[in-house]
């Protein structure tokens, strides 16, 4: 009986609240026009390519004519950042169409091979660089262009553009336009990052006046602060093309950050479904958070291996135990927590971290764990995809735990409180102390170790209103002059790439082997080259900037010992700016003239990225090998 | 308004997908939710036959035991008596690993070095497929079979292949191998860590005595590796090594009726298609090899010559060992990337799975020599003399082998009739296929091996930009070989192999009721035992045949107004009686799920319970979930 009357509550319950909405009559469905607007616009952008085909067959070396050759390209671009939402929505970073100019590795089932760069930004840089381009060379890229929007075309017919589809491509454009777009991500050389994001504004805003009846009828929440943030936010790209003094922190705070938001709320309070819900599956961003400063913003279990629903508290405090056990060593002094330390923001201070049984140093410098759960690559050389592999590569290292599985399980085995522990939080193992088991408590206790709440997160959350205009300062320089945004992503300031964070980057930068700056020798780690594939020769994983503050010495090899010379690095243009031979360096090796003070609030606002709280979880004791008394001599955390 | 669109929506489906060739199930909808394999719900089912690392397996050859070889590709299916209910399968183990003391790969009990195929008796038992031991070694049961290539100086990369009319199978050897350290080394091939993970013994073979021109012949080891091997079915040893049939990257060897004409597959950029004529039918160790030579006008094409009998048995074993460039400086035609191929209403129907970049492969003379594109593929990508071909989905070819004449077949790509039922349908990269005959209707039964995920060839949020860390998601489809033109809107989708899998070596039973397959190279992050090469035995295949009634599709056209859902308690799919757009909640009132324009939809990845389906007219319907 009882269960009757729960099932009429809900089933009311659905037909007022939750009713699923949809497409208006027929003749006014938004989605078809938005399809109406995508072809045209393809249509339209392959005729102007196909000209500038022409226009570059015709071209005679003078210098109109290489005025004309511009002025069509940037009219193909212009066109492509109005269809650009959709093309990023149904491929995220569509290298083929708009990838940066630098070759790149597609591995495929047993072998790997290099594909040279494509696209818009390839013609950009080939009719921006010179003055003389090379024809035959921009030839061949524009027919490749035609031909890549030619499989475009194929590979995405218009009818997978869904109402839900549109709003959420909307929305991750708005994230786009803010961490791609206007840092000049994918405009290096022609520098017109502000008025193509202003293209790419305008069609969004096209797009949702389309919706404009739609989220009247259907959405409880309303929708017009959505729509004059929109116009604000257009005047405000109208009115401020200055790429040299664009505000940054402004934009994204005032205009983006709360369109971000509101584009949510009306999408989620219409009733159109998610893409979670469509799709059944997830995604890196959670698309009910509002702010991508919100600590809930990245869903770091979207980077797990395998997934645990259950028993996860039990998984954690069993992990925290083993972070901080040198059992797992071989010599049963080291444990993870002897390279990372808690008090040193889960690193140890050095430069190289100390070898096995203190012989010698590793070949590179202890990252944070903190946040790491936020990534999908791990190891400066991102030889691991996830967490819960990692640990492996420590456990079997010579210099690191020197040990293997089989002698952990043996040890593990010989606790009754550690086997209990594991027996608890891996219920449904037949022998729960395993290689997977082990890995999956570490993982499941690093991904605790997310900390998101720094003075700059309160500042974009508006939980504080004010912060030092240094930092403020900072933030522009880091999205702008400096350059340092177009690696180093918001929120994380990491290489996971916005607004999707599907995929990690790694760059090459020539980092010295030393801080002689005079004299530099170029470090002669390989970095994730370890196929011998040269795009690959000295390319590192672009770690997160959060804590920076506390994890000197940097770079892979602990060659940089303080913030200023990290400064000093990027303001001389990397190695190959420092006079170093550096053939496939990712950097623009270009000076960036930062001056004393700007140099001062780059510093400033990256330490405004300082977030350890509630982090420091040293565990009182750990557990007794009551078989084995000679395994329970042993500190905690280990010797270091 | 709105109504009269529904109907006609749904009048179309039925005229488009099954007015005509109604298939005996119904085809799955699109979903890669499930770490697992997936097959429509009723009466489809399968046995799992075979776990790579997890089998354990008998080598009569050295009296030993060990795990069976990943990456189980290749399959074959040969009945005891012609029998439908028991045979032998026989499966190619791709993955080259070294024996023994791999700890890292599989534990200590690894088999010899290279690639390697296992043999295991099957037979149906109450409506089950079920392995069965044959025989005892030191009183343990033996159910799987080590196939040992020592006697032949081993194989590399055992990966397609093709039973004989004779009833031996052909294993074809892939990954052309080009000097002894990257045989001893395995590089590239994964599951290694590239460094002495290939075959340990680079002495060189001398060819034994019965091999035509190569008998006596002493080679350096690798030059001992790509050819096709055959071995015995039933007792799981090797027969022999064919030098004959040439030396490059094999990937399928297809035996012609006449028992003297086999038709061979080269898995390179530039491929190219040979034919091998034996001197005796049934014998395929001597003969004459040809390449083919497709006319510049598309229209028919001969064959070149490879190796000349009045030549001297050194010249002739230099020509068949390097036989892709002897066939490119004559002229050859080049594809990209050929792979499996099945002979069915007298043609010949070849995958072409496609490359995401061919380089200056096809247009550096240093690389192609005097070859020259295959016809379709210079319409299709009209700067090909210049410029790198991105083929992106590939394509079956159909190849006439009376008049000679190639042309594309079904060219890959997404559908594009937006038609409800079968959304985002999408052809990319064929590798395996074959033929089936069910209710007198023959199919062509097309299998995928993905070549990245790019371009729709898996839904963006997987985002993780190759297929081996974020894992690709192949397809199996059905296709009416009796269409002339046919396009990816013409496919029924049957199966969806479990994250990271290449589905490979499907092989029908001769009453074509059961289906053996392959889900290779899994993604290991899948739950267990998706996480390893599989076997499977797909069946149900015979209660359709009996009951002609049952198709989900008609069964259920049933338009009233009001509201259905069955079965009701469901498992894995739920059917409605009309098209609709429907929301799931669960029993707290979230909506987990919508699905628009659909008429089933899978639920095997809901838990358990009490479930709410409401519809775009707001009917609701109680769901429990089994």
């Amino acid at each position: 009986m009882r269960h009757h009357i729960l099932t009429i509550s809900i089933t009311l319950f659905l037909l007022t609240l939750l009713a699923l909405t949809f497409k208006p009559s027929e003749n006014d469905v938004p989605v078809v026009k938005i399809r109406e607007h995508y072809k045209k616009t393809l249509e339209q952008l392959e005729k102007e390519i196909t000209h500038l085909l022409t226009l570059t067959q015709n071209y005679r070396s003078k210098k109109e004519d290489l005025k004309i050759l511009r002025r069509q390209f940037q009219l193909c671009r212009t066109l492509y950042k109005k269809i650009e939402f959709l093309v990023e929505a149904f491929e995220p970073g569509i290298k083929s169409i708009n990838g940066p100019n630098i070759p790149r590795l597609d591995q495929s089932q047993s072998s790997y091979h290099v594909l040279e760069p494509q696209g818009f930004q390839v013609i950009e840089e080939l009719l921006h660089a010179t003055d003389r381009p090379d024809t035959a060379v921009l030839r061949t890229q524009i027919h490749m262009l035609i031909e890549n929007i030619r499989l475009l075309k194929q590979a995405y017919p218009v009818d997978k553009i869904k109402d839900w589809f549109v709003i959420e491509a909307i929305r991750f454009e708005v994230w786009r336009i803010a961490t791609q777009g206007l840092s000049g991500l994918d405009s290096p050389i022609a520098r017109q990052s502000i008025q193509e994001s202003t293209h790419a504004w305008q069609a969004i805003f096209t797009a949702l006046e389309y919706y404009k009846p739609y989220f009247k009828k259907y959405s409880p929440h309303p929708c017009d602060s959505m729509y004059s943030l929109l116009k604000q936010g257009l005047d405000y790209l109208n009115t401020h093309t200055n790429v040299e003094k664009f505000d940054h922190l402004t934009f994204m705070r005032d205009y983006i950050i709360p369109l971000y938001a509101e584009i949510g709320k009306c999408h989620l309070a219409s009733g159109l479904e998610t893409y979670e819900e469509a799709k059944g599956a997830t995604r890196p961003v959670n698309y009910k958070a509002l702010n991508p400063f919100d600590k809930n913003f990245i869903n770091p279990n979207y980077y797990a291996k395998n997934l645990y629903n259950s028993r996860i508290q039990e998984k954690v405090a069993l992990g925290n135990l083993l972070f901080f056990d040198p059992v797992l060593s071989f010599n049963n002094q080291r444990s993870c927590a002897s390279c990372h330390q808690p008090d040193k923001a889960f690193t140890d201070g050095l430069p190289k971290s100390i070898a096995f049984d203190f012989k010698g140093h590793l070949q590179r410098n202890a990252p944070t764990v903190i946040n790491a759960a936020l990534q999908s690559a791990y190891f400066h050389d991102m030889r691991a995809a996830f967490l819960e592999d990692q640990v492996k590569h420590v456990t079997n290292d010579p210099d690191e735990f020197n040990s293997n599985y089989s002698i952990i399980i043996n040890r593990l085995n010989q606790s009754s409180q550690y086997k209990k522990l594991f027996e608890r939080a891996f219920p449904d193992e037949k022998n729960p102390i395993n290689e997977h088991t082990i890995n999956s408590a570490l993982a499941a206790y690093i991904r605790t170790l997310i900390a998101l709440d720094s003075p700059f997160d309160k500042y974009m959350r508006k939980e504080i209103q004010d912060i030092n205009p240094a930092v403020k300062r900072g933030f522009n320089l880091f999205m702008g002059k400096a350059n340092c945004g177009t690696c180093h992503f918001p929120p994380h300031f990491g290489g996971m790439v916005p607004p999707y964070y599907l995929e990690a980057e790694s760059e090459v930068l020539g980092v010295p082997a030393n801080n002689d700056f005079k004299n530099p020798v170029p470090d002669t780690d390989p970095g994730r080259d370890s196929r011998n594939y040269s795009v690959w020769f000295r390319s590192f994983k672009t770690p997160s900037l959060r804590n920076v503050e506390l994890t000197a010495p940097y770079m892979h090899n602990g060659a940089l010992l303080t913030l200023d010379e990290v400064i000093h690095f990027y303001n001389e243009g990397g190695g190959v700016g420092l006079g170093m031979n550096i053939p496939n360096q990712t950097l623009m090796p270009d000076k960036l003239h930062l001056t004393k003070t700007e140099k001062q609030d780059l510093i400033a606002f990256m330490k405004a990225l300082t977030d350890t709280s509630k982090l420091k979880t040293v565990p009182a004791q750990l557990p007794d090998f009551e078989k084995n008394s000679s395994l329970s001599q042993r500190k905690i955390g280990g010797e270091y | 308004m709105k109504k009269i669109y529904l109907t006609t929506l749904i009048a179309l489906l039925f005229t488009a997908s099954y007015g005509q060739t109604s298939l005996p199930f119904a085809p799955l909808d699109t979903n890669f939710r499930t770490q697992t394999v997936r097959v429509p719900s009723y009466p489809m089912d399968f046995d799992i036959l075979c776990i790579a690392t997890d089998c354990t397996a008998y080598d009569a050859y050295s009296n030993t035991w060990g795990k069976v070889k990943e990456w189980a590709d290749f399959t074959s299916f040969a009945p005891i008596n012609n029998s439908s209910d028991s045979g032998y399968v026989v499966i190619n183990n791709e993955m080259i690993v070294r024996g023994n003391d791999n700890p890292t790969f599989g534990g200590g009990d690894n088999f010899g070095d290279g690639g390697g195929m296992t043999q295991f008796k099957v037979k149906k038992i109450d409506g089950r497929w079920k392995v069965v031991p044959q025989g005892t070694n030191n009183g343990k049961p033996i159910y799987y079979k080590n196939i040992n290539f020592t006697p032949v100086g081993l194989t590399i990369a055992n990966c397609g292949g093709w039973k004989t009319p004779w009833g031996t199978v052909l294993t074809a050897e892939e990954w052309g191998i080009p000097n002894n350290l990257s045989l001893w080394h395995g590089v590239n091939f994964q599951g290694g860590d590239g460094i002495n993970d290939g075959i340990r013994d680079t002495s060189d073979y001398t060819v034994p005595p019965g091999h035509g021109v190569f008998s006596g012949a002493t080679l350096k080891r690798f030059q001992n590796m790509n050819y096709i091997v055959e071995v015995n079915p039933v007792t799981a040893q090797v027969i022999k090594k064919h030098y004959a049939m040439g030396r490059f990257d094999h990937e399928q060897a297809y035996v012609m009726p006449d028992q003297k004409t086999v038709y061979l597959t080269d898995d390179a950029t530039p491929a190219v298609f040979f034919k091998f004529v034996a001197n005796t039918a049934g014998d395929l160790s001597s003969g004459i090899l040809y390449a083919y030579k497709q006319n510049a006008n598309g229209i028919g094409g001969t064959w070149i010559q490879i190796n000349d009998p009045s030549h001297s048995p050194a010249r002739q074993r230099d020509s068949l060992m390097n036989a892709r460039a002897v066939a490119l400086r004559a002229g050859a035609t080049m594809g990209i990337r050929h792979e499996w191929m099945t002979y069915v209403n007298g043609k010949l129907y070849i995958c072409e799975t496609g490359n995401n970049n061919t380089g200056d492969n096809l247009y550096n003379p240093a690389k192609k020599f005097n070859g020259q594109l295959e016809y379709h593929l210079k319409q299709k990508f009209p700067n090909y003399a210049t410029t790198a071909i991105q083929d992106l989905f590939g394509r079956v070819i159909e190849f006439d082998p009376v008049t000679n004449h190639m042309r594309s077949y079904l060219e890959g790509g997404p559908a594009t009739n937006g038609n409800a039922l079968i959304k985002g349908y999408h052809l990319s990269n064929p590798d395996g296929i074959d033929h089936v005959t069910i209710n007198g209707k023959t199919w062509l039964v097309i299998q995928e091996d993905l070549n990245g995920s790019s371009h729709g060839r898996v839904p963006a949020y997987l985002g993780l930009s190759n297929c081996n860390t974020g894992g690709c998601f192949c397809e199996l489809y059905f296709l009416d070989a009796s269409i002339q033109n046919p396009t990816v809107n013409d496919l029924k989708l049957f199966m969806i192999g479990p994250r990271g899998v290449e589905i490979t070596g499907a092989v029908f039973t001769p009453d074509g009721k059961t289906m053996f397959v392959n889900l290779q190279h899994p993604n290991t992050a899948n739950v267990a035992p998706w996480n390893r090469s599989i076997t499977v035995a797909v069946t149900g295949f015979n209660i359709l045949m009996n009951d002609n009634t049952t198709d989900l599709t008609t069964s259920s056209e049933d338009n009233s107004s009001s509201f259905k859902i069955y079965p009701n308690p469901a498992t894995r799919e739920l059917h409605f009686n009309k098209v609709t757009d429907v929301a799931i909640y669960d029993n707290l009132g979230n909506r987990i799920r919508v699905e628009r324009e659909v008429k089933e939809i899978n639920i095997s990845d809901l838990t358990p319970g009490v479930y709410f389906i409401q519809t775009i007219e707001n009917e609701v319907q109680k769901l429990i979930v089994e």
